[in-house]
């Protein structure tokens, strides 16, 4: 298969790559940078509606509201939401979430509660999640969840 | 050139030299080629200023973050991180 095929498995694109797409153009002598944006340049073709979960949503908000951006987040809110497939915790979602919660937590491998419930949202809609920074995510995995991880970082 | 090395690593450094039948200088000559030709790993595709276009024109939410200035985003990035960061707390 060629390498440059345009991927067809949708993903769940979490919050950290987001933030390495949004820093890469000025690092673009780094090859985490030069990946990244190979990876989504790629991806983009075959799924140009981005799938995220609507905690990505919300911190890309609360980062706006905490420096007083709210022209921006209104922006943000109005233009570029309506442009992604968010994914907002359903029941199901939950459910999930309370049993990966009450796995890590009896485990001793408690992890933040946003990455508990994106990681839930991903199995929920058997998307693998890109992520650049996997070792949270793998204390799930490590417990027997069915979760996909990606690092748009490597090749 | 010579260099000390923490005595953790000199250690495992003879360990592995043992186990590999070499040398330690050997062994230390193997690990620092090895991390050199790590750290000349090659990007997947070289990007363009026509690729950043292309993301521009096809995904609105890139077009808006590009906008921002650089300290906007460099703040919405903290404050994502310290979400992450945070735990349930117990009830006092």
């Amino acid at each position: 298969m060629r390498k440059d095929l345009p991927r067809v498995v949708k993903v769940l694109i979490d919050t950290s790559t987001f933030f390495d797409v949004w820093n890469a153009p000025k690092h673009l002598e780094s090859v985490w940078a030069q990946n990244t944006l190979a990876n989504l340049l790629l991806y983009q073709v075959a799924h140009p509606t981005l799938t995220v979960s609507s905690f990505t949503v919300f911190e890309h908000l609360d980062g706006l509201y905490r420096q007083r951006r709210e022209v921006e987040a209104a922006e943000f809110v109005a233009n570029v939401v309506p442009t992604l497939e968010v994914i907002y915790p359903d029941l199901q979602i939950n459910d999930l979430a309370s049993k990966i919660h009450a796995a890590l937590r009896v485990n001793g491998k408690i992890i933040g509660i946003g990455d508990i419930f994106i990681a839930a949202s991903a199995i929920t809609a058997n998307c693998p999640l890109v992520n650049a920074n996997t070792k949270h995510f793998e204390r799930i995995r490590g417990l027997g969840f069915p979760l996909t991880i990606e690092n748009w970082r490597d090749a | 050139m010579s260099f000390d090395l923490p005595i953790n690593v000199e250690r495992d450094l003879e360990r592995y030299a043992q186990a590999e039948h070499i040398t330690p200088a050997e062994a230390v000559v193997k690990f620092v080629q090895s991390g050199l030709k790590s750290s000349k790993r090659k990007a997947k595709r070289q990007i363009t200023e026509a690729d950043l276009e292309t993301l521009r024109q096809n995904l609105p939410i890139f077009a808006f973050m590009e906008k921002l200035p650089d300290d906007v985003v460099e703040g919405m990035q903290a404050a994502s991180r310290q979400f992450r960061a945070e735990r349930f707390t117990p009830r006092g």
